[in-house]
C-alpha cells in the first residue's frame, strides 16, 4: 500500500483481495482526507451574471450622439447628460472658440431645459448682474428689483444655466456671490445682512460653466482657482481644438457651400497656427471660430488667403521686425496659396 | 468578465411589467408610445426584449393576460415611469431634433436661391 493512496483505493485492494479493513484504518484515512481537503480550494459555482442597467448605459442605449457633437468622443457626451441629470454642475475649459458655448447650447436643446446664458466677459459689476438691483419708483419708493439670474435659480422646471466665461471677472465678486450656489448647500444671498433674504436653487437647476484657460487668459497663472475647480462636483472637462479632419467635417455641415479644397487649405492653416502656438512661437492660435468666420466669406465669394488674412490677422500684433508673430502668421497663409 | 453588450433603453421597465402582466408584444408597444409618444418602438422591439429577458430568466411568471386592460395599464405605468427614464427620453427626443436641424441647414442651402436674395437685399439699398 502507498503511503498516498486513498480510502477509495484501499477499498478496491480490499475487494480483490478478499481482505476485511478493520474501523481504525478506515477512520485514519478519512481524517487524512478531511485535511487533505481543507487544503483545497473551494468549489464556487458560477453564479449568472445579472445585468443591472444604469444611467450611463440607458444614455448609450437610448439617446444617438446628435451631428454637431462630432467633436467629442462618447463618453464626454454621455457623462455630461448623466450631470445634468444627477445636478453636479460642469465646468467645461478651453481656448477662446473651440466651441464650449455652442457645446452648452446643443445640451441644453437635447435635454429640453429651460436655458438661460450669463456672460460674465461683458460685466463690470458681477453682483448686479447676479442678485439684482436697487430701482426707485416715485410711488413705491426704492425697491430691489431681482435679477434674471435669480428666476432662473427659481425657475421649477429645472433651469439649465450657463455661466459664460467665469474666468473674465477680474473683481473676484462672481466667484464669491457663487460658492454657495455651486456647492452643497445651494441657496443665493442677496446681501450680507445676517437676516439676508436668500434664494433656495431648485433641485433641477443645473450649471455649466465655460472658461478659458492658458498663458494668454490668464497671464501667469495659467490655472483656474482650486476652490473654483472643487465646486464643479461633475467634473471639469478640458476641450481642445478639433483634430482637422473633425474640424473640416464641422466646417462643410455649417457652410454647405464650401468647398473641399477651400476647408482642407482652412483646416490645414489652422493645425500648422496650433503647431507653432504649442511650440510657443505664437502667443495666441487659431480658433475654430475663425475658421468657420474665413468659411463663411470664402462662401461669399472673397478669396482664401484674404479671407484668412481677415478674419485671423487682427489677433497678432503689429509690431517692428520681420520675425514677428504677425509675419510668422502671414507667411502661413501665403503658404496655403502655394 | 466581458463588458455586456446589451442595450438598455428608457421604455425597458415599462414593457417588462406590461410583459408581466401578461401583454402581449404589440399591446405593450401601445402602452409604451402612450407613454413616450414619440418613441420608436414596435411590437417587434418589445418582442426581442421579451425573448431577452426570458432567456435571462428575469420573467419568473406570467400573469393571465385579462387582469387589467389596456387603458388601465396605461394610466398605471405613466405612475411608475421614473424621473430617469423620462430624463432619458426626452434627452432622446431632443438628441433626434438636433440631427434632424444638421440636415435641414444642408437642404435648406441646396433649396434656397442665394443669389437671388442676396440681389434683392442689394436692390433695396439702391
Amino acid at each position: 500500500m502507498s503511503e498516498k493512496s486513498t480510502l477509495e483505493e484501499l477499498f478496491d485492494r480490499s475487494i480483490d483481495g478478499d481482505r476485511d479493513i478493520d474501523d481504525e484504518t478506515i477512520s485514519t484515512y478519512e481524517s487524512a482526507e478531511r485535511e487533505d481537503d481543507s487544503h483545497a480550494e473551494p468549489i464556487v459555482e458560477d453564479e449568472p451574471v445579472v445585468h443591472i442597467p444604469t444611467v450611463i448605459s440607458k444614455l448609450k442605449g437610448s439617446v444617438d450622439i446628435p451631428e454637431e457633437f462630432k467633436f467629442t468622443d462618447d463618453t464626454t457626451f454621455y457623462s455630461m447628460l448623466r450631470n445634468i441629470y444627477r445636478g453636479k454642475s460642469i465646468l467645461v475649459t478651453g481656448p477662446s472658440g473651440c466651441g464650449k458655448s455652442s457645446l452648452g447650447k446643443i445640451l441644453a436643446e437635447i435635454t429640453d431645459k429651460p436655458f438661460h446664458a450669463f456672460n460674465f466677459g461683458d460685466t463690470m459689476n458681477p453682483s448686479a448682474k447676479l442678485l439684482g438691483d436697487t430701482k426707485f419708483d416715485k410711488d413705491k419708493g426704492t425697491w430691489f428689483k431681482p435679477s434674471r439670474f435669480v428666476s432662473a435659480l427659481r425657475d421649477e422646471r429645472g433651469s439649465f444655466i450657463m455661466l459664460d466665461e467665469v474666468t473674465r471677472d477680474r473683481t473676484g465678486d462672481l466667484a464669491n456671490i457663487l460658492m454657495p450656489v455651486l456647492d452643497g448647500q445651494r441657496y443665493l444671498a442677496l446681501d450680507e445682512s445676517e437676516d439676508a433674504d436668500t434664494v433656495k436653487i431648485d433641485d433641477g437647476a443645473f450649471f455649466f460653466a465655460t472658461a478659458n484657460i492658458g498663458r494668454e487668459y490668464l497671464g501667469a497663472s495659467h490655472d483656474l482657482d482650486r476652490a473654483w475647480k472643487d465646486r464643479f462636483t461633475g467634473g471639469i472637462y478640458e476641450l481642445e481644438y478639433l483634430p482637422r479632419q473633425k474640424e473640416k467635417d464641422l466646417l462643410m455641415i455649417r457652410n454647405p457651400n464650401l468647398k473641399d479644397i477651400d476647408a482642407n487649405h482652412i483646416t490645414d492653416f489652422a493645425e500648422r497656427v496650433r503647431a507653432l502656438y504649442k511650440a510657443d512661437e505664437l502667443n495666441t492660435s487659431v480658433s475654430t471660430r475663425m475658421c468657420l468666420t474665413a468659411s463663411e466669406l470664402v462662401v461669399d465669394g472673397m478669396d482664401l488667403l484674404e479671407a484668412l488674412k481677415m478674419t485671423c490677422l487682427p489677433f497678432y500684433p503689429i509690431t517692428a521686425g520681420d520675425d514677428t508673430e504677425r509675419v510668422r502668421v502671414i507667411q502661413t497663409i501665403q503658404a496655403m496659396g502655394e | 468578465m466581458a463588458k455586456s453588450r446589451k442595450k438598455d433603453i428608457y421604455w425597458h421597465n415599462v414593457a417588462k411589467i406590461c410583459i408581466e402582466y401578461g401583454f402581449k408584444p404589440a399591446q405593450t408597444s401601445k402602452v409604451i408610445k402612450a407613454i413616450f409618444p414619440q418613441a420608436e418602438v414596435t411590437g417587434r422591439h418589445v418582442g426581442a426584449y421579451k425573448r431577452r429577458l426570458t432567456s435571462e430568466g428575469l420573467i419568473t411568471e406570467v400573469l393571465p393576460s385579462n387582469i387589467i386592460s389596456v387603458g388601465d395599464m396605461i394610466e398605471q405605468a405613466k405612475d411608475i415611469v421614473t424621473a430617469e427614464d423620462e430624463f432619458i427620453y426626452k434627452c432622446a427626443i431632443g438628441s433626434h431634433k438636433r440631427s434632424l436641424k444638421c440636415f435641414e441647414y444642408k437642404l435648406t442651402a441646396e433649396t434656397e436661391d442665394e443669389i437671388e436674395k442676396v440681389e434683392a437685399w442689394i436692390r433695396k439699398i439702391k
